[in-house]
């Protein structure tokens, strides 16, 4: 992860999700993941308001755990991790139809709004663990952490 | 040395009675009586707030679910959506 060093940074939900599951598929790389940052302070870690809604949507809806519970363990681990709350921007509804503009009909738009979320709010990069997702957006840098 | 500060607050006729009673009780005027109290409730606030404060690697694995996929962002919108539109 050197080249990622003093770099803002998006983080999608899929990883905070497996992260706070300890029995995830993915939990051990998710812990390696957020221990890192633990030592790093000088990457600063930014999160969507969609991607909040989406982790409470999974956990609450599709898992059925307590919603007090969860808000708060996501509001625990947001502040542990120093994250930084973003949110759309009055423009990044035009941003996000320049995205999609010339793509194909098959596309998630709510892929696309998210990373014009990001891009609008001036973070250029983002950890995911579905890089393919956001492969036809070149203004965006995706990496997957898991697989570093 | 303690600065102090006069200052006007308007509090339930029947806290201020109790209170001034429990003052004269413990031969403390309304005004130290007070003090004390706000006090105590400031320290209590700050260590329910150091009791949260919970350890970043605590955090990790609050939940044991299992999860092994999880759907993609359009599966998770789309749910709402039909409901939304009744389908």
């Amino acid at each position: 992860m050197k080249k990622q060093l003093g770099e803002n940074w998006g983080v999608d939900s899929n990883i905070i999700i497996y992260a706070l599951d300890n029995k995830s598929v993915f939990f051990k790389e998710a812990e390696i993941f957020f221990n890192f940052f633990l030592k790093k302070h000088h990457i600063n870690l930014y999160i969507a308001h969609q991607n909040i809604l989406e982790i409470e949507k999974v956990f609450i809806d599709f898992y059925k755990l307590n919603r007090k519970k969860v808000v708060e363990t996501i509001y625990n681990l947001l502040e542990a991790f120093n994250f930084s709350i973003i949110s759309p921007l009055p423009t990044t509804l035009s941003y996000y139809h320049k995205l999609i503009q010339g793509k194909s009909s098959k596309i998630d738009l709510f892929d696309y709004y998210l990373a014009a979320t990001y891009l609008d709010n001036k973070i250029n990069n983002l950890f995911t663990i579905n890089t393919k997702d956001f492969s036809n957006i070149k203004e965006l840098n995706v990496s997957n952490p898991f697989k570093n | 040395m303690t600065k102090f500060v006069r200052t006007t607050i308007t509090i339930p006729e029947q806290i201020y009675r109790q209170s001034k009673i429990r003052a004269s009780l413990l031969k403390e005027s309304f005004s130290a009586y007070v003090t004390t109290h706000l006090q105590q409730g400031l320290k209590e606030m700050s260590q329910q707030k150091t009791k949260k404060n919970t350890s970043p690697k605590k955090i990790l694995g609050a939940f044991s679910l299992g999860i092994n996929k999880i759907p993609s962002r359009q599966k998770i919108y789309e749910k709402t959506i039909r409901r939304k539109l009744g389908r």
